[in-house]
């Protein structure tokens, strides 16, 4: 049977614990009050009959959930950040919410017989438990289901998290210019080429001029519309499907002449 | 004055109402996850003080509001994992973990 004292300072822990973790603007102080809000919760369990359960509070949430927690604040932002301040419509509507839940769960709980209820004689030892665990007419299904939920959740938050490899995808959001990482690496390899015979590949060398005589072409159609923009001319209109697989084969035309040399190059000190 | 039943389900109500309040005022996703895990300790109340005061029916042995609570934090602890890392991916992504901010699948 509870003490009237216990109870009523355990809530008392766990209400302000609780209202200091949702109003806190540190998100690091948030998580510390859920802790002394953990540990509240563990001492009530004691007060219910539950020793294991209160055992596995502490191990678990105290020890394991609330760790993970503060880690995660700690790698997403500085310690001293302050969550930016929420509006007053936010707040007014996460009141009523709240409050609209608190008087439904009290309204129904005082409507309810619920005071004709006596403490059972056996609230359940850890060998009950542990009966309702692995008998298979009671929740052994269950029970090994959670394990493989435990071990799915695992392996799900390994690949979640899991930093990516530059060629595995794009961010979503880059704020950051990309690294040139390609450029700088062809043109150093192409410099040992000079005495390599070119006139052995010759359809390279057709293609690289093809680039250099379309390249003023599209440069011209553009400055076109520029000067005569009040008039829409046809001469416009035609030019531009015409010279636009030209300027798709100067964009791949460079990559395949700097290929061939770099095969070139790298065949040539092994003749 | 002894404490009954309906004592811890108030208990249970207000602390879930508090975390119901978290989760839709925070900001910050972490701050979320910390309101979402006020919720699962408020269920896990209200299973507690009915294993504690509720008669079993025929054919049930002792201790079922606790192997449910074994149950629900064993989903909890799934839920922080994957939760973490989720945030985890964001700030990567956005280099922030506002939430209002992240609104790429709104329309």
């Amino acid at each position: 049977m509870a003490s009237p004292v216990a109870f009523y300072l355990l809530a008392a822990l766990i209400l302000i614990a609780a209202g200091a973790v949702v109003t806190l603007r540190n998100v690091l102080h948030a998580g510390l009050c859920l802790i002394v809000c953990f540990w509240g919760v563990a001492g009530m369990y004691v007060l219910l009959d539950a020793p294991f359960l209160a055992a596995i509070q502490i191990l678990i949430y105290v020890g394991a959930i609330s760790v993970l927690l503060i880690f995660a604040i700690m790698l997403t932002q500085r310690i001293s950040t302050r969550e930016r301040p929420v509006t007053a419509g936010t707040i007014l509507r996460g009141l009523v919410v709240g409050i609209g839940f608190a008087a439904m769960g009290g309204y129904a709980t005082f409507n309810t017989e619920y005071a004709k209820f006596t403490p059972v004689p056996h609230p359940g030892s850890l060998l009950d438990l542990a009966t309702n665990f692995l008998t298979p007419e009671q929740y052994l299904v269950p029970f090994e289901v959670v394990a493989v939920l435990l071990l799915v959740a695992m392996v799900g938050a390994v690949i979640i998290a899991r930093k990516d490899e530059p060629s595995a995808g794009t961010p979503l959001v880059r704020t950051a210019p990309a690294q040139p990482l390609v450029v700088t690496t062809v043109p150093t390899r192409i410099e040992p080429a000079p005495p390599i015979p070119v006139a052995s590949t010759p359809p390279t060398i057709a293609v690289a001029e093809a680039p250099k005589a379309a390249a003023p072409a599209p440069v011209a159609t553009e400055e076109k519309p520029e000067a005569s923009a009040d008039k829409p001319s046809i001469e416009v209109a035609p030019a531009t499907p015409e010279e636009a697989p030209d300027a798709e084969g100067a964009d791949a035309a460079p990559k395949k002449r700097t290929r061939k040399k770099k095969t070139t190059s790298e065949g040539g000190p092994q003749a | 004055m002894t404490i009954g039943l309906q004592h811890y389900l108030v208990l249970g109500t207000l602390l879930f109402a508090i975390g119901l309040f978290g989760v839709l005022t925070r900001k910050n996703a972490v701050g979320v996850l910390l309101s979402l895990e006020l919720m699962f300790n408020a269920v896990n109340l209200n299973l507690l003080g009915f294993n504690r005061y509720m008669p079993l029916s025929h054919g049930q042995i002792p201790g079922l509001g606790q192997a449910f609570a074994v149950f629900i934090i064993a989903v909890a602890a799934a839920e922080a994992t994957l939760g973490v890392a989720i945030v985890l991916s964001i700030y990567r992504n956005f280099h922030h973990i506002n939430l209002d901010e992240v609104d790429l699948l709104k329309w």
